[in-house]
């Protein structure tokens, strides 16, 4: 088990950046990368061995991300529950705090198709296209096409953003 | 040469291409004008991209203890040990008893010449017909051999 608690260390804030890009809350990330790393333990608990370990844990991150978030539409979407008034958010300052941080991105991606957004998360995680093959299971050959595809979506989106930054 | 797709531009400006194939897409991009244009724009979104993705999210200042999920207890089932002789009892002695019973031999039949010249005329009947339609002789012999009476059904 000393594998798997160096593995917990070197990669708890990874996964949590990773899947914090899906627009979920802190709370839901939090449980998300506890599942993450109690599916890898219990891996190493049954005597299976992780070839890449990086890899697999983004692998069944997103598994699970694009889980919660489709359950997530099934049960909210119809009545468009406010979370303040369920009290996911401590208060109204922790929401508007949550809001602005990944308000303009996570909005940005959320035109994006499944696939082109994990490859998005990917790419911004600085994973190599080797990886992001792996992870996303879109051929190599394919990914700086599906890459560039979903940039190109993100630009007129991120117009306001991405002219300041131009002209800095 | 040809102008640079913006898949090409993509690989360029992640490296994730051959060095020499980097080097003649370099050469192209700084003699081209609009290729450069492509490239300056495309790396500038790809980078803006990442660095507001990474921005919008806000890391715990400290990682949390993992808890060891609690595996449910393994059930104990208490077998009964049965001695092999018992499993060999169980098996040998049924079969004994079947056996003795279909294979027992049939030491008092010896029958007589009368037996079974009825037998052979009790098998003559033919046993598809109905009763009435078998026709049965009763002959009476006397000791002389000679037949003193004789019935028909």
């Amino acid at each position: 088990m000393e594998q798997f608690n160096e593995l917990y260390k070197l990669h708890y804030t990874t996964i949590y950046r990773m899947v914090s890009k899906y627009s979920v809350s802190r709370f839901e990330a939090e449980d998300i990368v506890q599942e993450v790393f109690i599916k890898l333990y219990l891996q190493y608990d049954s005597g299976a061995t992780v070839q890449f370990p990086k890899t697999w844990l983004y692998k069944v991150a997103s598994n699970i991300c694009i889980n919660t978030i489709s359950r997530r539409k099934e049960t909210l979407h119809i009545d468009k529950v406010n979370e303040l008034d369920l009290g996911v958010f401590d208060s109204l300052e922790m929401k508007i705090e949550e809001d602005e941080h990944g308000k303009i991105i996570l909005n940005a991606l959320s035109i994006l198709k499944e696939q082109e957004k994990l490859i998005v998360i990917l790419y911004s995680e600085g994973l190599s296209y080797k990886e992001i093959a792996d992870v996303s299971g879109v051929r190599f050959s394919s990914v700086s096409k599906c890459l560039s595809r979903a940039l190109e979506k993100l630009k007129p989106l991120l117009k306001n953003r991405y002219y300041e930054m131009l002209n800095q | 040469m040809k102008c640079l797709t913006s898949k090409q531009i993509q690989r360029q400006i992640d490296g994730e291409i051959s060095s020499e194939l980097s080097e003649h897409f370099q050469q192209h991009i700084d003699k081209c004008p609009s290729c450069q244009e492509q490239y300056n724009d495309q790396k500038l979104l790809a980078h803006s991209i990442k660095d507001l993705m990474n921005a919008s999210v806000k890391l715990p200042e400290e990682i949390p203890e993992f808890g060891i999920p609690k595996t449910p207890d393994k059930i104990k089932v208490n077998y009964i040990r049965i001695p092999f002789w018992l499993k060999a009892a169980a098996v040998l002695i049924p079969v004994f008893f079947v056996w003795k019973m279909s294979f027992k031999p049939c030491e008092d039949f010896k029958p007589s010449a009368e037996n079974i010249r009825m037998y052979e005329m009790g098998n003559s009947i033919d046993a598809n017909t109905a009763f009435q339609e078998n026709m049965i002789t009763t002959k009476v012999i006397n000791k002389d051999g000679k037949v003193i009476k004789c019935e028909t059904n």
